[in-house]
């Protein structure tokens, strides 16, 4: 409720002090925990970010404090399955390397901050139909354009290894299945900025499975 | 209704007028009749304007920068021995030193360096002029998480006769031990004594001079033993020099296992209808000897500190090839370092990890009051 102004007064008469000292009472007691709910204007959004006291996360204890805004409990990070990526969007040995689909991370940052970006993901590349000579795929992690070369990985079409002729006993990789993940900190100015995973493909097609990813920033 | 512009009364005006205090009090009353950003601060308190990045006191990232092509033979610098020596095939290897390697290659040529800032070895805290790291005092209750990636280009056995690394495993008939349990190990080591990080002052988070970990941290390489021990028993407890290294003990948690070779037995009395393969070989290429190219590897870890100490530098290292043992006795799973060839009649495992691209990280949390 707004403040109430409990004395007005008129001219040519004596203006009470007892009267002004009860109308600056009632201010002071309005100021002092007297605004509510219903005072805040809601014609316009007007909060902006300035307006809200930063909260704290300290992720050793898992605890939120200063807080005002949003928040959240425990981090429930994306996990899904991109869907394919292959040849079709890149062939190998072309120049440059393609968006493998569905891996973008595209974030604001308020002011400049120390990024932290983890992910893994799952390719699952398929048999070849000529198990002589099958294809790799290569998969990296690109922050605002710039490939970071470091975090590519090799994976290669699932074949049946047999060395010994005859009555043999073909193996398949142990790899054939595995999880690719990959950490890394960087120092981003404020903006926006995006992260994507990118490649090339020897083969058509490649199943992508079990992305996830985990993003924090600190100022 | 925003900002309140209010009647002054002294020194310009003399006299208050009850109309103009009249419109004093209505204005303050209109203002908070739709209070909006006008009437309140620009900025909440900010735990930054009492301590800057209080929830993490460093991080940092560092790769070796060395990127070849597929196909390519990587420098000699970058091809990590087992405890048996590529070259030395029938000889069995004496030099301990092979037990461990920095993982020390660096730049374009993959040329070993020493120094802070190079290869695997990352200075912590920054780095305080070209050849020193700034270093930064741990505190108790900080948590350091380290992180790493190295990519296995190829796994070269001393042997190129694959059926020699046959094991007893996958034939039963056979001498050798087994190879499906091989791997070398890539974990990182620590060093608190010096800025320029010298390699002879690495050693692990929990070590009792130098370390800042009451946690008790098991080295790959503090165990070495002969596999065969005679007969294809694998039984370093009893044959060993230092014998099993038992995980139950100590943490192992900063090891990042990577398989060399795999292989198929035959039918199950034995016989030689067997495959066996290395894992990764991005210089050939995937073959019927070869299960793919290229293995990227990720590994990280978390270490609380107990002791307080000045952190230089992180480094990582790669074991020498490693086997797995079940003890019978103490009824514990360990691993020890071969350091046996193959050829040797004991029947051991030898060979060559040959590492390209490598990157390593880390965060140091702190919990700050305020």
């Amino acid at each position: 409720m707004a403040y109430t102004v409990p004395n007005t007064f008129s001219n040519g008469t004596v203006i009470s002090s007892e009267e002004i000292t009860e109308n600056n009472d009632a201010l002071r007691n309005y100021i002092n925990g007297g605004v509510s709910a219903s005072d805040i204007s809601t014609l316009n959004p007007w909060v902006e970010a300035k307006h809200i006291m930063k909260g704290l996360y300290q992720p050793i204890t898992n605890e939120y404090e200063m807080e005002s805004g949003l928040s959240a409990g425990s981090p429930v990070f994306p996990f899904y399955h991109p869907g394919y990526f292959g040849s079709q969007f890149h062939k190998k040995g072309g120049s440059g390397r393609a968006d493998v689909p569905n891996t973008h991370v595209d974030f604001y940052l308020v002011r400049d901050a120390t990024v932290f970006f983890y992910y893994t993901i799952s390719p699952r590349v398929l048999a070849p139909l000529d198990t002589s000579s099958p294809t790799n795929v290569l998969i990296s992690l690109n922050v605002d354009g710039s490939t970071i070369n470091t975090s590519q990985n090799s994976f290669t079409e699932q074949i049946e290894v047999n060395n010994s002729g005859g009555a043999d006993e073909p193996i398949v990789s142990r790899y054939r299945r595995r999880t690719y993940s990959y950490q890394y900190v960087c120092e981003m100015t404020a903006g926006d900025h995006t992260i994507k995973l990118v490649g090339q493909s020897g083969a058509t097609s490649v199943p992508l499975k079990f992305y996830t990813y985990s993003l924090q920033a600190f100022y | 209704m925003g900002n309140v512009n209010l009647q002054k009364f002294y020194p310009d005006n003399g006299t208050a007028n009850a109309t103009e205090v009249n419109a004093n009090y209505n204005a303050i009353n209109g203002s908070t009749q739709g209070i909006n950003n006008e009437n309140v601060g620009s900025e909440g308190l900010i735990r930054e304007h009492f301590d800057f990045n209080p929830t993490f006191r460093y991080a940092d990232w560092q790769d070796n920068g060395y990127y070849v092509a597929e196909g390519t033979t990587l420098n000699l610098d970058a091809q990590y021995r087992s405890l048996t020596d590529t070259g030395i095939a029938t000889a069995n290897k004496t030099n301990d030193a092979d037990k461990k390697h920095e993982i020390n290659h660096n730049g374009a040529t993959g040329t070993a360096s020493t120094q802070v800032g190079t290869g695997t070895k990352i200075g912590v805290g920054g780095m305080a002029d070209s050849q020193n790291a700034n270093g930064i005092q741990l505190e108790v209750g900080d948590v350091i998480h380290v992180f790493w990636n190295v990519t296995a280009w190829r796994f070269e056995p001393d042997n190129s006769t694959l059926s020699n690394y046959v094991c007893e495993l996958v034939d039963s008939t056979s001498t050798r031990s087994s190879i499906l349990n091989y791997a070398m190990v890539v974990y990182p080591e620590f060093n608190t004594q010096d800025s320029l990080g010298s390699n002879n002052n690495f050693t692990d988070a929990g070590d009792g001079s130098h370390g800042f970990s009451s946690d008790t941290f098991r080295n790959p390489a503090d165990g070495v033993a002969p596999l065969g021990g005679g007969g294809g028993v694998s039984d370093p407890n009893s044959t060993g020099l230092n014998n099993l290294t038992p995980f139950a003990d100590n943490r192992t948690d900063h090891w990042t296992w990577i398989p060399v070779m795999m292989g198929s037995g035959g039918s199950a009395s034995g016989g030689t209808n067997f495959t066996v393969a290395v894992m990764m070989d991005a210089e050939n290429g995937a073959s019927d000897t070869a299960i793919g190219a290229a293995k990227q590897c990720a590994g990280q870890t978390y270490i609380s500190v107990t002791t307080q100490k000045t952190l230089y530098a992180i480094q990582l290292y790669v074991s020498g090839l490693i086997g797995l043992h079940y003890n019978t006795s103490t009824e514990k799973n360990g691993s020890f370092i071969e350091d046996q060839a193959v050829t040797n009649a004991q029947g051991g495992i030898d060979g060559t990890l040959h590492i390209e691209r490598a990157s390593i990280g880390y965060v140091i949390y702190r919990k700050e009051a305020v």
